[in-house]
C-alpha cells in the first residue's frame, strides 16, 4: 500500500515536472507572433525579451504558444524561445543566485553606456547598421523573383 | 528500513526531476548532489563541493544569454567600424541585407536577439567580420571577387555560420572576461559607482578585446573555418542558392589573395586548404539551376560598387 502511494507520488511529481518544462521565455528583443508557421504570415501581436509564455504544440522549427500578459496566441520560431528564466531590467532578484544563474540581465545597455566612455567604439555606425530592417514584403519579392526558398 | 530507503531515493529522484525542469540553471550533477545532500544520502559538505564543482565547469559560451551576445556584438562591431569606414551605398547595402535575411530565415536559427545586418567596409582589403549580435561586415575588396549572387551568398553564409556556431564567443579567453559573463548572466545588476561595476565594465572590455584580436589578428582555428564553410553549404542549399558557388568563390579568392598579407590571407586557412576540405561535400547537394535568374540583379548592383 505504502509502495503504491510512493509510485503515485513519483508519477505525480514527474507529471508536474513535465508540465513545468512547457513554460518558456522570449529570448529575442522583440518577437512577432505569427498567425501560422511562416515568416511571412500575418502578425498576431508582439512579445518582448523575457516575456513568459506557454508552449502548446510544435511543428518543425515553430512553436505554438500562448501568453497571458499580453494575451496572445500564435506561432513563433522555436529558437526565439528559451527555457532559461530571464530577468529583465527593473525586476528584482528574489530567488537564490543558483536558480537565476542563466537569467538575462548581463552586458546590457547600462554596461554599454559605461563602456562607451572609455573606448574607441563607433556606436553611431552600429546604430546606422541596425536601421537596415527589411520589410517582409520587400524580402518576399526578392525571394520570389530570385526563385529562392522561404516565401511560401 | 528497506522501504524507508526506497522512499528516500524515490523522493530524491522525483525532486531532481523537478529541480532540473523548474530551474533550468542547475545541471543534473549539481541538482543531484544538492538533493542527495538534503536527503542525507551523502554528507552535506561533500554535496556542496560536488555542486559547486559541477557549476564551475559551465563555460561562458554555455551560459551566455542572447542579450549578452547582442551587447558584446555591438561593441565588437563598433570597434571594427572605428577602424574601417562604411561604404555608403543604399542599393548595394539593401541587396546584401536581402541575401543575408533570405539565408537566415531558411536556417535553423532564423532569429537572433535583434536581427542580422550587413554593412560594406570601404576597403580593397579582402576581409569580412561577423559579431555575436548579428552584425556582418564585408569589404568592397571581398565583394569584388564575386561573380554571381550565389557566390556573394556563399560569403555571407560563411559569416552567418560563424554567428550561429558561436565562434566569437568561443574566442573569449581571459578570466576577467569569463568571470564578468558568468557574474552578469545570473544577477540583476545595478550599476552604481562601485568596485563591482568597474570590474564588470573591465570584464566587458576584455571580452571585446579577446574577440576583436582573434578576428583581426590571429583568426579563428582552422577547424572553426572549415566548420563555417561546411555549414555555409547547408545554409545555401536551404535558401535555394547553389552550394557549388562556394567553390567558385574560393577559386576567385585564391587568385585575388596572391601576394596579400592582410585580411583573409592573415586570418584564414588558404583558399587551397578550404577548397580541398570541401571537395567531397558538394555531392550531397544537387539540382540548383536557377542562377541565371539572379544574374541581372547582381550585375545591376555591381554598378554601385
Amino acid at each position: 500500500m505504502k509502495r503504491k502511494l510512493l509510485v503515485v507520488l513519483f508519477v505525480l511529481l514527474c507529471g508536474f515536472a513535465f508540465a513545468a518544462s512547457q513554460v518558456m521565455y522570449v529570448a529575442v528583443e522583440k518577437a512577432t507572433i505569427k498567425s501560422s508557421t511562416s515568416f511571412f504570415a500575418k502578425s498576431s501581436g508582439t512579445l518582448s525579451y523575457g516575456d513568459k509564455i506557454t508552449v502548446l504544440s510544435t511543428k518543425g522549427n515553430w512553436s505554438q504558444i500562448s501568453s497571458s500578459s499580453p494575451a496572445i496566441t500564435g506561432w513563433i520560431q522555436s529558437t526565439a524561445l528559451t527555457k532559461k528564466q530571464i530577468v529583465t531590467q527593473g525586476s528584482r532578484v528574489t530567488a537564490n543566485a543558483d536558480e537565476l544563474a542563466l537569467a538575462g540581465k548581463g552586458f546590457s545597455a547600462e554596461v554599454e553606456a559605461e563602456y562607451k566612455k572609455s573606448g574607441d567604439v563607433n556606436y553611431t555606425a552600429v546604430d546606422n547598421m541596425e536601421k537596415n530592417e527589411i520589410e517582409p514584403e520587400t524580402l518576399s519579392k526578392f525571394i520570389t523573383s530570385g526563385s529562392l526558398k522561404g516565401a511560401e | 528500513m528497506k522501504k524507508s530507503k526506497f522512499f528516500n531515493l524515490g523522493l530524491a529522484a522525483a525532486s531532481i526531476m523537478l529541480l532540473a525542469s523548474c530551474s533550468s540553471v542547475m545541471n543534473i550533477a549539481s541538482a543531484a548532489a544538492t538533493v542527495a545532500g538534503e536527503q542525507g544520502l551523502i554528507d552535506a559538505d561533500i554535496a556542496s563541493s560536488i555542486s559547486s564543482t559541477a557549476s564551475a565547469i559551465s563555460k561562458a559560451a554555455e551560459v551566455i544569454t542572447p542579450e549578452q551576445e547582442y551587447y558584446i556584438g555591438r561593441a565588437v562591431a563598433g570597434t571594427i567600424l572605428e577602424n574601417y569606414k562604411v561604404y555608403d551605398s543604399p542599393n548595394a547595402q539593401l541587396y546584401l541585407n536581402e541575401i543575408c535575411n533570405t539565408i537566415a530565415i531558411n536556417s535553423d536559427m532564423p532569429v537572433l536577439y535583434k536581427g542580422y545586418y550587413v554593412a560594406i567596409l570601404d576597403t580593397d582589403e579582402v576581409n569580412a567580420f561577423a559579431t555575436s549580435g548579428g552584425h556582418i561586415m564585408v569589404s568592397r575588396g571581398l565583394i569584388s571577387c564575386a561573380t554571381s549572387e550565389d557566390s556573394l551568398a556563399a560569403v555571407i553564409a560563411h559569416e552567418i555560420s560563424h554567428i550561429q556556431l558561436q565562434h566569437s564567443i568561443k574566442a573569449i579567453k581571459s578570466s576577467r572576461a569569463t568571470d564578468a559573463i558568468l557574474k552578469t548572466a545570473g544577477t540583476a545588476l545595478t550599476l552604481s559607482d562601485n568596485a563591482q561595476a568597474k570590474e564588470i565594465v573591465s570584464g566587458f572590455g576584455d571580452t571585446v578585446n579577446d574577440i576583436v584580436s582573434t578576428m583581426v589578428e590571429s583568426g579563428y582555428s582552422q577547424r572553426q573555418e572549415f566548420d563555417a564553410d561546411a555549414n555555409a553549404l547547408k545554409l545555401l542549399a536551404q535558401a535555394g542558392y547553389d552550394p557549388n558557388a562556394m567553390d567558385s568563390m574560393l577559386q576567385l579568392l585564391k587568385s585575388k589573395e596572391q601576394g596579400q598579407t592582410s585580411g583573409f590571407a592573415k586570418t584564414h586557412p588558404t583558399p587551397d586548404a578550404r577548397i580541398s576540405n570541401l571537395k567531397d561535400s558538394y555531392k550531397q547537394y544537387s539540382g540548383y539551376t536557377d542562377k541565371a535568374l539572379r544574374q541581372a540583379r547582381f550585375e545591376e548592383v555591381l554598378r554601385y560598387l
